[in-house]
């Protein structure tokens, strides 16, 4: 039974479909296709005729995550959609998401020293335009540095946009303004921008930045105050953080 | 009896030819494994986290070894609750497209940089040092790719008339030898050549500041942006460093070169509309 547990199963007649293999292929089960030319055939998963077929929803929810369940699939037929359980929900699993932009609000934070790191709020609220596809949050901690800090789970390009308001002391903010954005705690860009007074009290800046990342590293993103600039400031909620994956 | 069947797969290790259904008498000829049920599901094999992938490497440019034979793996993530997808380079998302498949964008490494030499006697001064190219070989590993078709022999032309959102991100190396005291911007611009008789034009110029102390050993600088930008057919892309500093110094060198990894150093353009 110990063989059976971390055997890998071939069902080609191939003997053996991973031909670079060196004892540890790190596959649990090929289905694979011998030849297309002599007709191809597919997995098929479970299903169930309509989404309220689905276990585990409306009253048999349950209440919190059910670990051992976490990456069921099931096939919907009315909707042509596979569907995975993280334990807790159903979400579509493989169709690829139009919207490749995350959005969250930044919490409110304060500094006397001209710089501070903001806090990402990871709160969902789709009516009012923030969320995560891209995951960035998903499981993240909210206290700690962690509250701060962005997962990128893909490699690649991403375009990060920041909308911030600051308030301080009036006349304070006689130079420029701007943000700093950090790659696993390594400062990597600071932009500084002419700040807009934009409702006589409060000013804004709006920047974008454009990073390539690599899947596990993390962002974190700073306000900075020009050299010589006020160092005194709030940075209010009414700030965002949005993040595109663009390639 | 198909449970049976499958299970003695599993125990002898037959290489298996034969439509198997799991959870139903029903054979499908177009399936080589059918699991059915009506209400129960499949779990795939998972990991808690990236890390524990196949294949995974932290030295690899995309964290994962290139290997053909894993193409259409599929694995479940616990840490951020969603199913990933082998490409042969790296494992992906699967409800995002993979960088290197996205048809209507490019990302250009450097190919040749650049240095930028500053002295400071009193007041400091840098030397302009021209525009680096980004004609680098594609690498699907970096998610270098060029699916817009911009490089030339010599230079990155847009093809197709459009709306495109151009990143630019370039670092810069080096620092200054010598006592000094006080602020480095480094500017980056990027300037579209609309037609081939035209000049020149800079579309936006963004900074990035270093505070200097006494010695600067601060390390690489970056810069980067994003804008959008309307361009025609055949227009040229290009991005020109700047180094200005205002600081103080009894007399010293400093010698800034482009970082030419392709990590920090780039031009970018999805194409957002064709005209």
């Amino acid at each position: 039974m110990v063989n059976i547990y971390s055997a890998q199963v071939n069902f080609t007649n191939i003997p053996n479909p991973d031909s670079n293999a060196s004892g540890n292929d790190q596959v649990m089960l090929y289905i694979t296709n011998t030849s297309e030319a002599a007709g191809v055939k597919g997995f098929g998963l479970p299903a169930v005729d309509t989404e309220a077929l689905l276990p585990f929803t409306g009253a048999s929810a349950p209440v919190t995550a059910i670990e051992e369940l976490k990456g069921m699939l099931l096939f919907v037929k009315s909707t042509g959609q596979a569907m995975v359980f993280n334990g807790l929900v159903w979400t579509k699993a493989f169709e690829v998401e139009s919207d490749n932009t995350s959005r969250f609000q930044l919490n409110s934070v304060s500094t006397t020293s001209g710089s501070v790191f903001l806090p990402i709020n990871p709160t969902i609220d789709k009516v009012n335009y923030l969320a995560d596809p891209l995951k960035l949050k998903t499981n993240v901690p909210t206290t700690g540095a962690n509250l701060n800090r962005l997962y990128i789970r893909q490699t690649g390009l991403y375009r990060i946009n920041l909308n911030i308001t600051f308030i301080g002391p009036a006349g304070s903010f006689s130079s420029r303004l701007g943000a700093g954005m950090y790659v696993n705690d390594a400062q990597r860009f600071q932009l500084l921008e002419n700040t807009v007074n934009f409702d006589g009290t409060n000013r804004k800046i709006n920047l974008d930045f454009s990073v390539y990342a690599i899947q596990g590293q993390y962002i974190t993103l700073e306000a900075v105050s020009e050299v010589g600039g006020t160092t005194s400031y709030t940075v209010t909620n009414n700030s965002y953080v949005t993040i595109e994956k663009v390639l | 009896m198909k449970k049976i069947t499958l299970l003695m797969v599993l125990i002898f290790h037959y290489a298996l030819m034969a439509q198997v259904t799991i959870g139903s008498s029903t054979v499908s000829s177009q399936n080589i494994l059918k699991v059915e049920d009506g209400i129960r599901g499949v779990i795939l094999p998972y990991s808690n986290i990236y890390t524990s992938f196949p294949r995974y490497n932290a030295s690899a440019p995309d964290v994962f070894d290139d290997y053909p034979n894993l193409v259409g793996s599929l694995i479940y993530n616990k840490n951020d609750e969603q199913y990933y997808k082998y490409d042969g380079y790296a494992w992906n998302p699967s409800r995002q497209i993979q960088g290197i498949y996205q048809p209507r964008a490019s990302r250009l490494g450097v190919s040749q940089g650049i240095t930028i030499p500053c002295i400071s006697f009193g007041i400091g001064f840098c030397f302009a040092g021209g525009a680096p190219a980004y004609l680098a070989p594609d690498n699907r590993s970096q998610v270098l790719v060029d699916n817009l078709l911009l490089k030339n022999a010599s230079s990155v032309t847009v093809k197709a008339a459009g709306m495109y959102d151009v990143g630019v991100a370039l670092a810069f190396t080096g620092g200054s030898f010598g006592a000094v005291a006080g602020v480095t911007e480094f500017k980056l611009t990027l300037q579209v050549k609309y037609t081939p008789a035209s000049d020149w034009e800079t579309v936006v110029s963004k900074t990035n500041y270093s505070i200097i102390f006494i010695v600067d050993t601060q390390g690489n600088k970056t810069s980067s942006f994003a804008q959008t930008i309307s361009l025609p057919a055949g227009a040229e892309l290009r991005v020109v460093p700047a180094i200005s500093s205002t600081a103080i110094s009894g007399g010293a060198l400093a010698a800034y070169g482009t970082d030419t990894n392709s990590s920090s150093s780039y031009l970018a353009a999805r194409l957002i509309k064709a005209y």
